[in-house]
């Protein structure tokens, strides 16, 4: 039941424009922030005074600057495809033969999977643009340097560190049944209130395990790997590993308190 | 033997202090259509909710197609349609592609099924366009589509002639008909008393959570109180005569003539002759599921 499940919200979520103009402006996004690098800083690139960097910064960097338009969309499309199934309440045509758990499970997949493909989409536009300028313009274009073993599992890393916002924005979605309030607290606490909260994860104090920076830099340290680079951790946060496994427990969390909610809901016509 | 489609039995939700539906027991039987009355706010559509497992009972149980339904148990649900409420679908996507949707949970449901049931429902032409597009009659009829496309032993339709014209509800009427008659046990709850009438073959009166009147709609016809229109040239004068009438329930003014209930025409007349008020008409009128109707529901 579950892959039928999210075969038919797969179908609802390619069929609206939402997704196709997330696709977009994600990769619209990185294309310029990467081409911009290479283009605005042409005199010093070529002249030597700027350093070169390797085709690993391209990906890395892809890859970085993608949380910041990513997790907006991602906001969006997750409190809309929860929010509609309430104000249609097509949620009725799934909940008669499905268990609430399966259906829940099919749409947090779904974003998970949403999250996955617009990371690759923007490590592959990432790479291309570095390709393409150090290759026709500045003809320095090397593979040397890169670990594809750690490109690789960048995707996936950079996923989990949505995973909890994810989970996040199905459960107040799910309390407040409305696409619009899920949307406006999603939105308000991801750019706002936690860009606001992120300096007190530097006081040291239990702080350290919110999530905020935490998240951000560990996908940020560990994409430098990509580069064969290792850059010192700051004292006052956690190591990645510690993070990524508080991240799948904050999950975890979201999605059960979302799952409890959900499955005592009365959902009427 | 009839085998019993669904069964509720003291089935009661309470909304906070509020008790929509009070120890409600119904029965229906396979092959029938089974009529589901009640005025606005009676607790028909929080009963069929729990009956399709999508609202908490406070207490009782439902039985549908012999296995218990809860909000976590719903597998008896697999053999039924259902149209609850306003029709849901997804608007953004074709008649086609919210029937195909839906169908995917359903073993057996081909193409071609899917191209039978929007010609059941008279929406072939207009398959590809954007159900966003459609009048409130063809939404109707997209959301009865998706209701029979796995084709339930038992389905559920909470007044599906809204939004339609006429010609359209006799035909969803024909339809309904039709699925009894293929052996479709149907649930139709509707405000449409005339359309019930015509269609139903037994039927529940609910108010105020409350069941009022269950049975063969002619068995509850036969038992209700006689109803005799009476006109007469100083109506005021007559009613209150009438009210003092032993055995007279209520009189209604209605233009020149007055509804009596409760007394046959003879004892009527009697009574206003003795008054020396001379009817200038009366008649009996048809027992109607209206009159039952305004009767159960006025009476509790």
């Amino acid at each position: 039941m579950f892959l039928k499940l999210f075969s038919i919200e797969w179908t609802r979520l390619v069929r609206r424009t939402l997704f196709w103009v997330t696709l977009a402006a994600c990769a619209l996004f990185i294309f310029y922030s990467q081409q911009h690098f290479y283009t605005a800083n042409f005199t010093e690139l070529a002249s030597g005074s700027l350093k070169m960097p390797g085709f690993s910064f391209d990906l890395a960097n892809s890859l970085d600057q993608s949380m910041l338009i990513a997790l907006p969309f991602l906001v969006i499309i997750g409190a809309i495809m929860m929010g509609n199934d309430y104000s249609q309440r097509t949620n009725q045509h799934w909940l008669m033969r499905a268990p609430r758990l399966s259906s829940l499970l099919a749409k947090f997949s779904l974003l998970v999977l949403v999250s996955f493909i617009i990371q690759v989409l923007t490590l592959i536009v990432g790479g291309l643009v570095g390709w393409y300028f150090k290759t026709y313009t500045y003809h320095v274009f090397s593979l040397a340097n890169v670990n594809w073993l750690a490109t690789l599992a960048a995707p996936f890393y950079m996923t989990l560190v949505t995973l909890p916002y994810l989970a996040l924005m199905l459960l107040v979605t799910i309390l407040t049944r409305s696409t619009f309030f899920g949307l406006a607290i999603g939105l308000g606490y991801t750019q706002f209130i936690e860009i606001l909260m992120s300096g007190l994860i530097y006081t040291g104090s239990w702080l350290r395990w919110l999530l905020l920076d935490n998240l951000n830099f560990s996908a940020t340290w560990l994409l430098n790997s990509i580069g064969n680079k290792i850059v010192e951790l700051p004292a006052n946060l956690l190591a990645p590993a510690t993070v990524f496994i508080a991240a799948a427990v904050y999950t975890l969390i979201f999605l059960a308190a979302a799952l409890w909610l959900y499955q005592r809901q009365d959902l009427g016509g | 033997m009839i085998n019993i489609i669904l069964q509720t039995t003291n089935l009661t939700k309470i909304f906070g202090k509020h008790k929509a539906v009070d120890a409600v027991n119904i029965t229906a039987y396979e092959g029938e259509v089974f009529g589901f009355l009640g005025p606005n706010g009676a607790g028909k559509t929080t009963t069929l909710g729990m009956t399709l497992g999508l609202v908490h009972p406070t207490a009782g149980e439902i039985n549908v197609l012999g296995e218990l339904v809860t909000p976590n148990h719903t597998h008896a649900l697999k053999d039924v349609g259902a149209l609850l409420g306003a029709p849901a679908f997804v608007p953004y996507l074709s008649a086609w592609d919210n029937v195909e949707l839906v169908s995917r949970l359903s073993p057996g449901v081909d193409r071609k099924r899917i191209g039978e049931v929007l010609e059941l429902v008279g929406l072939t032409d207009t398959a590809r366009k954007k159900v966003s597009k459609f009048s409130t009659g063809m939404k109707q009829r997209v959301g009865l589509a998706m209701a029979l496309v796995h084709r339930p032993r038992f389905v559920i339709l909470d007044e599906p002639t809204n939004g339609l014209d006429p010609a359209g509800m006799r035909e969803i009427r024909q339809l309904i008909r039709s699925l009894a008659e293929n052996g479709t046990s149907v649930l139709l709850s509707s405000h449409l008393l005339n359309e019930v009438q015509q269609v139903c073959d037994r039927i529940a009166v609910l108010n105020k959570g409350r069941v009022v009147a269950q049975g063969r709609v002619n068995d509850l016809l036969n038992g209700s109180r006689p109803t005799v229109r009476v006109s007469v040239p100083v109506p005021a004068d007559a009613a209150r005569i009438l009210q003092s009438l032993p055995g007279v329930e209520n009189v209604q003014a209605d233009g020149n003539s007055l509804i009596v209930t409760g007394v046959e025409s003879p004892a009527i007349m009697a009574c206003l002759l003795q008054n020396n008020i001379i009817p200038t008409e009366i008649t009996n009128q048809k027992s109607s599921l209206e009159a039952l109707f305004l009767d159960v529901t006025s009476t509790n």
